[in-house]
C-alpha cells in the first residue's frame, strides 16, 4: 500500500478531529475556555437520545430516525448549556486555566456517568451516514469524512462571518477581550456566553448522530477522541480555525499512514504528538515570558 | 521575639522529623494490628499519597496542568520490572534489588520527566494541559503495545524477600510506609529551599522568578522532573503490592481523577497529598462496601472538583483557614502594626546621597524597536555608584522598556550597556541579577504562597542571614518575616519587594514605581528611607516614578524620557526646570 | 492457640452436624414446596468486571436465590458476593484478598478480562477453587484452580476459523487480532496453527497490531482491503467489532466478518450495519432461536429475576450450575479446603442441554471441560441473529487445548 492512499486513509477521521478542534478552538476564542468535555456532551445526547427508540417504534424508520438526532442534539445543547452557566456564573473573571480545568472535572464526570448510563457494551448508535461517497482505485472516501469536512468549513466560516460582520459578533468579541467593559457597555454576558455553549454543544450533538458508532462503538472511547481534537486546535493554537483544520486533517492522515505499516505501530501514537509540540514550539519561540510585560 | 524565633526555627526542623518517626510507629502497630485485607487496601492508600505528592509538586506548588501523572508511574513500573526480568542485575543487588531498581526506574522516570516538561519552556497553562494528556494517551497506548515485562505471567518479587501472603502484605505495608514517609520528608525539605521557593515564584510569574537571579527553566524542568520521579516511585509501589501489572492501573482517566482530586485537596500542601490519598481510595471502598459501581466514585471525585474550582478554593487551604483562623487574625493584626510603623517611624532627615563618582551602569544609544514601533531611540545614560538616579516621564515614554531592556527581558535591543566595566550582552535575566543588577516591578511579582521571610531568603538566593533579613524588612518597616504574604497588601508587598532586592545587596537595583499604592505619609517614609539604602546596602539606585516629590526628595541626578528619547538629563534642579520637560509634564497633566 | 483451633473446630463440627440433620428433614419433609433456608450462610464470591459483563453474576445470584429459596444446602443459604475489578490489575488484586478475607469458600461466575492472570496464583496459594462464568485470558483454561464454564476467546477464534472456511467455504481468510499481551498472542497463534493444522489452510493476512480502545481503524481496513481478503477473523469485543465493522462499510470493504461470542446479543445486532454476512460460534446454545428448548430453564429464572439474557448470562448460570453440582457431593462442613477438595475429586461429568461438551473439574492441572459451539449468522443488511447450528464440537473439529504461556 503506498504512502498516498494510507494518507487518504486517514481522511474522514483527520476530518473528525478537525471538526472537533474547530469546536474547540471557537469555544476558546468566545468564551476563553478549552472545553474537554466537548465531545462528551455530543456522545452523552446521542447515547441518550437512542434511549427514546422504544417510545417511537410505531413511527416510520425516518421519522423514528429525525426524532432521535432532534434529542441528541437538544440534550446536548442543554448539557453543554449548563457547563457554560456554570463557568459564566462562577468563574466569569476566572483565568483560561481554571476554565478550562472544570471542563477537565465535569469531562471525568461525564465520563463516568457514561459508563455507569450505558456501560460498554455496544449500542445501536446507527450512524447517519455510512459508506463510500467515491473510491479512488481501492481507496474510498467517506461520506462521513466528506461531511465532517463539510461541517467544520461551514462552521469555521460562519463563526467568521458572524464574529467579523454582525452586530452579534461585534458583542460576542467584545465579551471574550473585555468582558467587564462589555457589561458595562449594557451587553448580557452571561446569555451571550452560555448561548455558545449551547450552539457548540448542539453541533456535536449532531455530529457524534451523523458518525455513530463507526468511529468508537461505546461512550467511553468515543469521548476520548477529544484527545486528537485537541490536537488539532493546538496546531492553530486554539486561535486560528483554518490551522485547526489542517491540523486535523495531518493528524488523521498521519495516523493512518502509520497504521497501514505495522512496523510503525510503536510510533503512531506518538508522531502527531511530536509534530503538534515541534511546530508549536516554532510557533511560539517568542513567548519566552508567560506574560508580555 | 528575637528569642522566641531561633527556638522556635530549632523545633521547625525537628517537627517533621518527629511526625516522620511518629508516622512510621504508627505504620507498625497498624500494619500487624489490622485485618490482612485492611492492611493490603491501606497500601494503596500510600500509593495514591506518594502520586499525589508527586502531582503536587507540578500543579500545586508550580502551578502548571499535568494530566500524565500516572504515565509516569507506568514508566517507572515498566522499568523496574525490566531490570528484575530482563536483566541480571536482581542477582547483583539481592534482597535490596526492589529498592535499588525503585531509585533507578525513579531517576530514569526523571529524565523523561524532563523530556515531557521541555515544552512548558514555551507553552504554559491550557496548551501545556493538552500536550500533557496527549503524552497520556500516547504512553498509555505504547504501554499497552509493548505490554510490560511480565507479560502476565511472572510475578515480580517483593523487597527483602516479603512474600505475597497476608504477612507478606503487612511487611509491605510497612516498606510503602517507610517510602512513603520518606518521599513526604524530601518534598516537604524541598519546599522549604531555594528550588521550592523557585517553583512558588515560577507559578506566579516568570519574570520575577528570572529578576530574583534563578532560572526559569531550571525551576520548571525541576518541578517536571522531579514530579516524575516521585511518579516513578509510585509506579514501582505499586508493582511491589500487586506483583504484577497493566496498562489499566495507569489509564489517562485515571490520570484526570487523580489530577482532579489533586485540584480538590490542594495536593501541594503535605497533609493534603496524604489526605487526598485516603480520599482516592476510601471513597471507592465505601462504595464497594454498599455493592455500589465503583465509577461513582469518579462522578463524586468530578463534582468535588467543579465545586473546587468554581469556588476557588479547595479542602486543604479550606480546613487550614478553619484550624488557622485565629492564627491569621493574629498575624493580619501584626501587619496592621507594622503598618502603623512604617507610616509613624520617623527618623532623622538623611541627606541625598551624591555617590563616589564612579560610572557604575554605562548606557549607550540604546535603541528598542516592536516591529515599526521605535519604543527607546539612541537612549545613552550613565548611573554613578551609591547615587540614585531618577528616570522620568510621561505615560509611554519607553521607562519600563529601558529598565527591561538593561534587566535582559529584550535581548532584541541594538546599542551597549555595561555594569560595572561588565557588558552586559547576551546574559539572560537571571544571569544579570546574579550579576548584581536587580530590578523591581510595577506589576506585583511577589507571590502570596510564601512568607515574607521564606521571599527574602529566594530573592537574596539565601546569601542573607537571618539577621539581614530582619534587619532589611525593618529598614522598610516591612511585617515580620514569619508572616505570609498572603496576608500582606499589595502597597507592603511592593515595600517587601524592594527591601528583598536591597537585602541582595546588588550593585544596581531599578527601581519601577516603588511607591505605586502608598499613601502620602507612606511615600515620605520611603523617601528618607531611601536615601539611606545606597550607604545602608551598598546598592546604587535607578528610580522610576511618576511622583516628582518623591523623585525631587531623593535623586541626586534625573533622566528624562519622552516618546522614546532623552529630553533632558542632569542634576535635579536644572532638569526640573527645564521648559521642554516642564512642557513635556504640562502637556500629560492637561491629558489627565 | 492451637487449643483454640480444636476447641472451634469442634464447635463448627457439631454444628454443621445439627444442620446437616435439619436440612435431612427439612427435604424429606417438604420436597418440592421445601422452606427457604435459613441456616449459617455459606460464603462465595465472584470478581467481575461490572460493566463489562454485569449479567453474568447477576445470573449466579438469581440461580442462588432459588436455590436458598428451595431450602440451600441442607438449610444452608449461599451467601453471594461480587467484587467489581474495574478491569484493573490493581483493582482485582485488592478485590481477591477482600474476597478471601471475607470467607469466601469459592469463586464462582466471575467474568473478568484479567482476574485469571492477575489472580491464579493467590487462588493456589489460598487453596480456592474459582468456577469462571466467563474466563478471557489464557490462565483461566491452563491453570489447576480455575475451570471456566465457557469455551474462551482462544476455542471461540479457532471454531469461528474452522466454521468459516469448512462449513461456509471462505476462502482468502484474513485475521485482525487484540493480542493484550503475549500470552494472549501466542494463545490466539496456538489457535490459528490448530486451525491450520486441521484444515490445511493459511491466513491471507494477519494484524496483530489492534490494540483496546484503538482510536480509528481506517488503516487496518485500509491494509485489510489491500490484502483481497474474502472474509475477516476478529477477536475484538463486541462494541469493538461494532465500530471497525462500521469502518469497513466506510471504506466499502464487504466480505463477511467471523467474530467471537462477545459480539452475540441482541444490542450488537441492532447496532451493526452491515452490506455482508456475520458469523460467530457462539458458546452456548443460541437463546435467540425461537425453536431451541434447551434454554428454557435458564430463559424462566432470567426473566424472573430480571436478569438481561445474553451469553454471558448463560456462563454465570452454568456456572452457578455446576457449583451447586459439586456442592452436592460434599459430606460435611463446607469450607474453602473442603470444597476444593470436592471440586478435584470430581470425576463424574455434568450434563447441560446448554452445551454440548460435558463438564468437570477434576484433577488435573488445566481445565478446559467446555469445548462446543453453536453457529449462528446476521445476514446482510439484517439486524438479527440467524440460527445455523448444528454443534462444532473441539474433538471433533481438530482443537487443540491452550497451552500455558
Amino acid at each position: 500500500m503506498n504512502i498516498i492512499i494510507a494518507l487518504i486513509v486517514g481522511f474522514s477521521s483527520g476530518a473528525l478531529y478537525a471538526l472537533i478542534g474547530v469546536g474547540l478552538t471557537l469555544m476558546s476564542v468566545l468564551t476563553r475556555v478549552v472545553n474537554f468535555s466537548l465531545v462528551a456532551v455530543g456522545v452523552f445526547g446521542a447515547y441518550l437520545s437512542i434511549r427514546s427508540a422504544p417510545l417511537l417504534l410505531t413511527l416510520p424508520p425516518a421519522a423514528q430516525t429525525a426524532i432521535t438526532v432532534v434529542i441528541a442534539v437538544i440534550v446536548a445543547a442543554i448539557v453543554s448549556g449548563i457547563l457554560g452557566w456554570v463557568e459564566a456564573t462562577w468563574l466569569s473573571e476566572a483565568t483560561t486555566t481554571a476554565r478550562s480545568a472544570v471542563t477537565v472535572a465535569s469531562l471525568l464526570l461525564l465520563i463516568s456517568l457514561s459508563f455507569i448510563l450505558f456501560g460498554s457494551q455496544p449500542q445501536p448508535l446507527r450512524p447517519l451516514l455510512i459508506g463510500p461517497l467515491f473510491l479512488v482505485g481501492q481507496v474510498a472516501i467517506t461520506k462521513v469524512g466528506v461531511a465532517m469536512l463539510v461541517a467544520a468549513i461551514v462552521v469555521a466560516i460562519a463563526t467568521w462571518l458572524i464574529v467579523s460582520h454582525t452586530p452579534l459578533g461585534v458583542r460576542l468579541r467584545a465579551v471574550s477581550d473585555r468582558q467587564t467593559a462589555a457589561e458595562l457597555l449594557g451587553v448580557n454576558v452571561k446569555a451571550l456566553q452560555v448561548g455558545v455553549w449551547v450552539a457548540v454543544g448542539a453541533v456535536m450533538g449532531l455530529c457524534v448522530s451523523i458518525i455513530g458508532n463507526t468511529a468508537a462503538a461505546d461512550a467511553t472511547s468515543m469521548i476520548t477522541l477529544i484527545i486528537p481534537g485537541t490536537a488539532a486546535a493546538l496546531v492553530g493554537a486554539f486561535k486560528s480555525l483554518p490551522l485547526t483544520i489542517i491540523g486535523g486533517l495531518v493528524v488523521g492522515a498521519l495516523q493512518g499512514a502509520l497504521t497501514a505499516f505495522p512496523s510503525t505501530t510503536q510510533l503512531r501514537d506518538w508522531i502527531p504528538i511530536l509534530i503538534i509540540v515541534l511546530f508549536l514550539l516554532w510557533n511560539q519561540r517568542k513567548e519566552v515570558w508567560d506574560v508580555a510585560r | 521575639m528575637s528569642l522566641a524565633n531561633p527556638q522556635r526555627a530549632a523545633s521547625r526542623v525537628w517537627l517533621p522529623l518527629v511526625f516522620a518517626v511518629g508516622a512510621i510507629l504508627l505504620g507498625t502497630l497498624f500494619g500487624f494490628g489490622m485485618p490482612a485485607y485492611i492492611v493490603f487496601v491501606s497500601t494503596s492508600v500510600l500509593i495514591a499519597m506518594v502520586s499525589l505528592l508527586g502531582l503536587g509538586i507540578v500543579t500545586g506548588t508550580a502551578g502548571m496542568i499535568a494530566l500524565c501523572q500516572l504515565s509516569f508511574a507506568s514508566i517507572g513500573a515498566w522499568i523496574l520490572e525490566f531490570l528484575y526480568l530482563k536483566t541480571p542485575l536482581p542477582t547483583v543487588f539481592g534482597a535490596a534489588s526492589f529498592l535499588v531498581f525503585m531509585v533507578i526506574a525513579g531517576l530514569i522516570t526523571a529524565v523523561l520527566g524532563l523530556v515531557i516538561g521541555l515544552p512548558a519552556l514555551r507553552l504554559r497553562g491550557v496548551n501545556l494541559a493538552v500536550i500533557t494528556l496527549g503524552v497520556a494517551a500516547a504512553v498509555d497506548t505504547t504501554v499497552q503495545q509493548l505490554g510490560f515485562p511480565d507479560q502476565s505471567t511472572a510475578h515480580i518479587p517483593r523487597p527483602f524477600g516479603l512474600s505475597s501472603d497476608p504477612n507478606g502484605d503487612r511487611g509491605y505495608f510497612l516498606f510503602a510506609v517507610v517510602i512513603t514517609v520518606v518521599v513526604a520528608l524530601a518534598i516537604y525539605a524541598l519546599q522549604g529551599s531555594r528550588i521550592g521557593a523557585a517553583w512558588k515564584s515560577v507559578a506566579f510569574s516568570e519574570r520575577g522568578t528570572a529578576s530574583a537571579g534563578t532560572s526559569v527553566r531550571t525551576a520548571k524542568l525541576s518541578a517536571f522532573a522531579l514530579s516524575a520521579f516521585v511518579g516513578g516511585i509510585a509506579g514501582c509501589l505499586i508493582v511491589g503490592q500487586i506483583t504484577q501489572v497493566n496498562y489499566l492501573t495507569f489509564t489517562p482517566i485515571n490520570s484526570l481523577g487523580l489530577y482532579v482530586l489533586s485540584i480538590v485537596v490542594g495536593s501541594q500542601l503535605i497533609d493534603m497529598a496524604l489526605f487526598g490519598g485516603i480520599l482516592f481510595v476510601v471513597i471507592p471502598e465505601i462504595l464497594k462496601q454498599f455493592r455500589v459501581p465503583l465509577e461513582w466514585s469518579s462522578v463524586a471525585f468530578g463534582v468535588l472538583g467543579i465545586q473546587a474550582l468554581t469556588s476557588n478554593s479547595n479542602l486543604g487551604t479550606g480546613v487550614r483557614a478553619a484550624l488557622f483562623r485565629r492564627r491569621r487574625l493574629r498575624e493580619a493584626a501584626r501587619v496592621e502594626a507594622a503598618g502603623d510603623v512604617a507610616a509613624v517611624e520617623t527618623v532623622a532627615e538623611a541627606p541625598i546621597p551624591t555617590g563616589t563618582g564612579r560610572p557604575l551602569l554605562i548606557v549607550d544609544h540604546l535603541t528598542v524597536e516592536f516591529g515599526a514601533v521605535k519604543a527607546l531611540t539612541d537612549v545613552s545614560l550613565v548611573v554613578e555608584e551609591g547615587t540614585i538616579l531618577g528616570l522620568i516621564g510621561p505615560n509611554g515614554a519607553g521607562k519600563s522598556t529601558f529598565v527591561d531592556a538593561i534587566g535582559g527581558f529584550l535581548p532584541q535591543h541594538t546599542g551597549t550597556a555595561s555594569l560595572d566595566g561588565e557588558p552586559l550582552r547576551g546574559l539572560a535575566p537571571h544571569q544579570r541579577a546574579r550579576a548584581g543588577l536587580r530590578r523591581t516591578f510595577q506589576q506585583d511579582r511577589v507571590p502570596p504562597s510564601m512568607t515574607v521571610g521564606a521571599y527574602l531568603r529566594f530573592v537574596t538566593r539565601g546569601k542573607a542571614d537571618p539577621a539581614a533579613i530582619a534587619d532589611a524588612l525593618q529598614f522598610f518597616g516591612c511585617p515580620d518575616a514569619s508572616i505570609p504574604l498572603s496576608v500582606v497588601d499589595v502597597g507592603t508587598r511592593r515595600l517587601v519587594e524592594v527591601a528583598a532586592n536591597l537585602a541582595a545587596r546588588p550593585k544596581l537595583l531599578l527601581l519601577d514605581e516603588p511607591a505605586a499604592g502608598l499613601s502620602h505619609d507612606e511615600h515620605l517614609a520611603f523617601a528618607n528611607r531611601l536615601r539611606r539604602a545606597p550607604e545602608h546596602f551598598g546598592t546604587t539606585i535607578l528610580i522610576i516614578e511618576h511622583d516628582l516629590d518623591l523623585v525631587r526628595s531623593v535623586c541626586s541626578r534625573i533622566t528624562v524620557l519622552n516618546f522614546g528619547e532623552v529630553l533632558a538629563s542632569g542634576d535635579r534642579a536644572t532638569v526640573l526646570s527645564d521648559p521642554k520637560v516642564v512642557s513635556a509634564y504640562m502637556g500629560e497633566t492637561e491629558m489627565l | 492457640m492451637r487449643m483454640t483451633g480444636i476447641k472451634l473446630g469442634a464447635t463448627a463440627a457439631v454444628a454443621a452436624a445439627a444442620l446437616i440433620l435439619s436440612g435431612c428433614s427439612a427435604t424429606s419433609g417438604g420436597g418440592g414446596t421445601s422452606t427457604p433456608a435459613t441456616g449459617t450462610p455459606i460464603k462465595v464470591a465472584a470478581l467481575s468486571g461490572l460493566t463489562f459483563f454485569p449479567e453474568a453474576p447477576q445470573a449466579v445470584k438469581a440461580v442462588f436465590d432459588d436455590y436458598n429459596q428451595a431450602g440451600g444446602f441442607n438449610g444452608q443459604p449461599l451467601q453471594y458476593t461480587v467484587y467489581d475489578d474495574k478491569t484493573d490489575p490493581a483493582v482485582s488484586a485488592t478485590a481477591a484478598k477482600d474476597a478471601l478475607s471475607g470467607g469466601a469458600v469459592a469463586l464462582v461466575g466471575s467474568s473478568s478480562l484479567l482476574d485469571c492472570a492477575v489472580n491464579h496464583q493467590t487462588w493456589e496459594d489460598n487453596n480456592i477453587v474459582s468456577i469462571q462464568g466467563t474466563g478471557v485470558d489464557p490462565f483461566c483454561f491452563t491453570t489447576p484452580n480455575i475451570a471456566p464454564a465457557n469455551d474462551g476467546p482462544y476455542f471461540d477464534a479457532f471454531a469461528t476459523l474452522y466454521d468459516g472456511s469448512e462449513t461456509l467455504g471462505y476462502k482468502n481468510i484474513c485475521a485482525e487480532v487484540v493480542p493484550d499481551n503475549d500470552a494472549g498472542k501466542a494463545a490466539y497463534q496456538g489457535a490459528i496453527d490448530a486451525w491450520s493444522a486441521k484444515t490445511g489452510k493459511k491466513l491471507a493476512y494477519s494484524d496483530f497490531s489492534l490494540t483496546r480502545g484503538q482510536a480509528s481503524y481506517a488503516g487496518n481496513v485500509a491494509a485489510l482491503k489491500s490484502h483481497n481478503c474474502g472474509a475477516v477473523m476478529i477477536t475484538e469485543v463486541g462494541a469493538a467489532v461494532t465500530a471497525f465493522i462500521g469502518e469497513a462499510s466506510n471504506q466499502g470493504l464487504n466480505v463477511p466478518f467471523l467474530v467471537l461470542t462477545s459480539c452475540y446479543s441482541d444490542q450488537f445486532a441492532a447496532g451493526v450495519s452491515y452490506g455482508a454476512d456475520i458469523h460467530l460460534p457462539a458458546e452456548f446454545s443460541p437463546f435467540t432461536d425461537p425453536k431451541d428448548k434447551s434454554n428454557t430453564d435458564w430463559a424462566k429464572v432470567m426473566d424472573a429475576h430480571n436478569v438481561p439474557k445474553t451469553s454471558f448470562a448463560q456462563g454465570g448460570y452454568l456456572a452457578a450450575k455446576y457449583f451447586i453440582a459439586i456442592l452436592k457431593t460434599i459430606k460435611g462442613k463446607v469450607t474453602r479446603d473442603s470444597f476444593t477438595a470436592a471440586a478435584k475429586a470430581m470425576s463424574t461429568p455434568v450434563t447441560n442441554p446448554m452445551v454440548a461438551t460435558p463438564w468437570i473439574f477434576g484433577p488435573g492441572d488445566t481445565h478446559q471441560a467446555n469445548k462446543s459451539a453453536w453457529p449462528l449468522e446476521i445476514k446482510k443488511n439484517t439486524s438479527a441473529w440467524t440460527s445455523l447450528g448444528p454443534w462444532l464440537k473441539g474433538d471433533e473439529i481438530g482443537w487443540v487445548d491452550t497451552k500455558k504461556p
